[in-house]
């Protein structure tokens, strides 16, 4: 369940093969396909129109694709925005029923007592360290394995590369998972959170691909100067190679965000507990300590607040960082899925 | 699974929109493809011919790097596999994995002969099957419909929002799917009384429950999944259409006799994918939306194997690790047979698979 967790594209199917040219302007997205399009089969500059799009008219198909897709981004985001403005409502407007651009009455009582009660540092703090520290330590881990499995006169190299992909499609499960980070003595550590997603065999071949597709003469002509192989490594085929060690760690990073299902198994203590999980019980369980502890600070009449604004307020607290990045990085997802997800 | 040397195979996204050009709709992706991995074997068999000992020498280095996350593997995915024994024995907490008394397949008797396994795997099937019906066509539409847009500013708006669920974790979804759902305050109740209805609890109605998880689940995967449809039909040659107009075909046409026939091959291939997960079910959308009122029609083996493991002694009762271990090893086994299957027809059907 929580095994691909960490792997590139998240939401992708789990599969092998990507030869992985990140340079290639085909793999910019959607966004660059037209002018892409353009300049490869005809070498016109832009002025090509979208697909089967005819020239001309703004017929009425037009109008009722725009109006779909308008009303597809409005659903995207009415339930974010309804739920923002929830968080910011005085107890009365937070519980008001239907639609309502903004509160009558404004309040930031529950973010006052999210922040007030500290645990949301906590949670920060290990939620960070999860990430920054398992993301190092995977891109370490696999981009090394990646290298030493490019290399096409390896022995053994298909046996080893069987070793890892079965892996990706056959498991011990949940239960026998969980008994083994129990017999470790991960339990309640928060290295149960990063060390079991290092090794993210996914991850690993898509850059072992992109290795291979580098220009052999570039190592050669360094081999010739005298270099070694570690030299080579860290010299010349991780540098040329950043793009797509970005991509991958961007993806884990937004992974370990994200991560909550093996914080809930494997860590009990609150001062363990990752953002994602504080929220989970805190929306899970009607009578939480999390929420008597939030409801036992409303005191004073100025921080009074609902239920419903501190769910809403703790929401938002989780992903702030993820919107605040999202516009910003979305094309690097975007290249990312078509590195790694699809193989035709 | 012995070749899967080719997983370091060809296609890059590059050659799938450069495979989608040619003009042959239905056997485009095939064998272009399976030619362009093959070249390093050549460099292999010519250094064949010495002594493996040196050649493995020669390598040190490069096992050297592929030994810390080997080890890992072993530790973190083989070593669990060991734990299947645990499927075989009657687990005593005391006794430990190895000292437990062996029953050989009495837990699967058990798991076959309970009521709840055939509710559980009804379940499972037919929430994946409605996830393919509805789910699968959602983000193809979407590409067609984007690709539509001639404002470009438009265009890329729509797309970037469009993704932006994909980036949320189900448990950030899920308390915004109970805000918006809400009986008492939510907005599409809001909607429902306003048109004077009753009304609707629907995350505690067993027959609303589905119709939840399917909606939320193209919600949330709609615009993600039609990043790779969209780069298909980037791909696709201009001249095509242009040969088209000139014969007087109108934007249907176009659709359907070029945009869509294009897509068809990555199409087939990510179906017949998705078929092989059809066991995954969505643990942690439902994990998240779910509750004791609508186990019926909502509990999936995913859920139910977590339940057995880890339930609390409130919910559903008791905790037997055999019996959850018997089930997951179920659900792996038939899982893996579904991908060899799907991936031999994927083969067979358009020349290409995931190794």
């Amino acid at each position: 369940m929580e095994k691909s967790r960490l792997d590139a594209s998240p939401g992708a199917m789990p599969g092998g093969a990507a030869d992985v040219r990140p340079s290639d302007s085909a793999l910019g997205g959607s966004a660059d396909a037209d002018r892409d399009r353009g300049d490869r089969n005809r070498g016109r500059g832009g002025g090509n129109d979208g697909g089967s799009a005819a020239l001309g008219r703004f017929g009425l198909f037009d109008a009722l694709n725009y109006a779909f897709l308008a009303a597809l981004c409005v659903s995207m985001i009415y339930p974010f925005w309804d739920l923002l403005m929830r968080s910011f409502a005085s107890p009365a407007d937070s519980m008001s029923v239907g639609f309502k651009l903004m509160p009558s009455q404004w309040s930031v009582a529950a973010y006052r007592v999210i922040f007030e009660s500290g645990d949301i540092f906590v949670n920060y703090w290990n939620t960070i360290f999860r990430a920054v520290v398992g993301t190092g330590l995977s891109l370490v881990v696999t981009s090394a394995c990646a290298y030493g499995l490019s290399r096409r006169t390896l022995p053994f190299r298909n046996g080893i590369t069987l070793f890892f992909i079965f892996t990706m499609f056959f498991g011990g499960g949940l239960i026998p998972g969980y008994m083994l980070i129990r017999d470790l003595g991960l339990i309640d550590t928060i290295w149960s959170l990063i060390v079991p997603g290092v090794a993210s065999v996914y991850n690993m071949i898509i850059l072992r691909n992109n290795f291979q597709g580098l220009d052999a003469g570039l190592e050669e002509s360094a081999m010739l100067d005298g270099a070694n192989k570690f030299t080579i490594l860290f010299r010349i085929v991780l540098p040329v190679s950043k793009p797509i060690l970005a991509t991958i760690g961007l993806w884990c990073m937004v992974g370990h965000w994200n991560a909550w299902f093996d914080a809930l198994l494997y860590t009990n203590k609150p001062s363990l507990s990752v953002l994602q999980l504080a929220l989970h019980n805190l929306l899970t369980r009607n009578q939480s300590s999390e929420m008597q502890k939030l409801l036992s600070m409303s005191s004073d009449a100025s921080k009074l607040f609902t239920p419903m604004s501190a769910k809403a307020a703790q929401i938002f607290v989780t992903i702030v960082p993820i919107l605040a990045t999202y516009p910003f990085l979305q094309k690097y997802f975007v290249k990312g899925i078509l590195v790694g997800s699809f193989k035709g | 699974m012995k070749k899967v040397g080719q997983i370091a195979g060809p296609a890059s996204a590059r050659s799938v929109s450069d495979r989608a050009i040619k003009p042959i709709a239905g056997r485009v992706v095939a064998k272009a493809a399976a030619g362009a991995g093959a070249p390093p074997h050549a460099a292999a068999a010519a250094d064949g011919s010495r002594p493996l000992l040196q050649r493995l020498w020669e390598h040190r280095e490069n096992y050297l790097l592929i030994l810390p996350m080997a080890a890992l593997v072993l530790i973190f995915s083989y070593v669990p596999m060991y734990g299947i024994v645990m499927a075989f024995k009657e687990y005593k907490m005391a006794d430990g994995i190895f000292g437990s008394k062996w029953i050989g397949l009495l837990n699967f008797r058990k798991l076959f002969a309970t009521s709840s396994f055939g509710t559980i795997m009804k379940n499972t099937l037919e929430i994946s099957g409605l996830r393919l019906l509805f789910g699968f066509p959602a983000p193809v539409l979407l590409a067609i419909l984007l690709n539509e847009v001639r404002h470009k500013p438009f265009k890329k708006t729509a797309q970037t929002i469009s993704y932006l669920p994909h980036f949320m974790s189900w448990v950030v979804l899920g308390g915004i799917f109970k805000n918006v759902l809400s009986p008492s305050s939510g907005a599409i109740n809001y909607v429902i009384t306003a048109l004077g209805g009753q009304p609707v609890n629907f995350l505690n109605s067993n027959a609303w429950f589905r119709v939840v998880l399917i909606a939320t689940g193209v919600w949330q995967g709609i615009g993600w999944g039609s990043i790779v449809y969209l780069a298909t039909i980037a791909g696709i040659d201009p001249q095509l259409y242009e040969a088209a107009r000139m014969d007087g075909a109108k934007r249907f046409r176009l659709i359907w006799n070029i945009t869509l026939p294009m897509m068809f091959p990555v199409m087939s291939v990510l179906f017949i994918l998705s078929v092989g997960g059809i066991l995954n079910a969505g643990f942690d959308q439902i994990f998240n939306l779910y509750n004791p009122l609508v186990y019926s029609s909502a509990d999936i083996l995913d859920t139910y194997v977590y339940r057995l493991g880890f339930g609390n002694a409130s919910g559903d009762g008791r905790i037997d690790y055999s019996l959850a271990t018997a089930v997951g090893l179920f659900k792996n086994v038939v899982g893996l047979c579904l991908v060899v299957v799907t991936n031999f027809a994927s083969k067979r059907l358009s020349g290409s698979g995931i190794w």
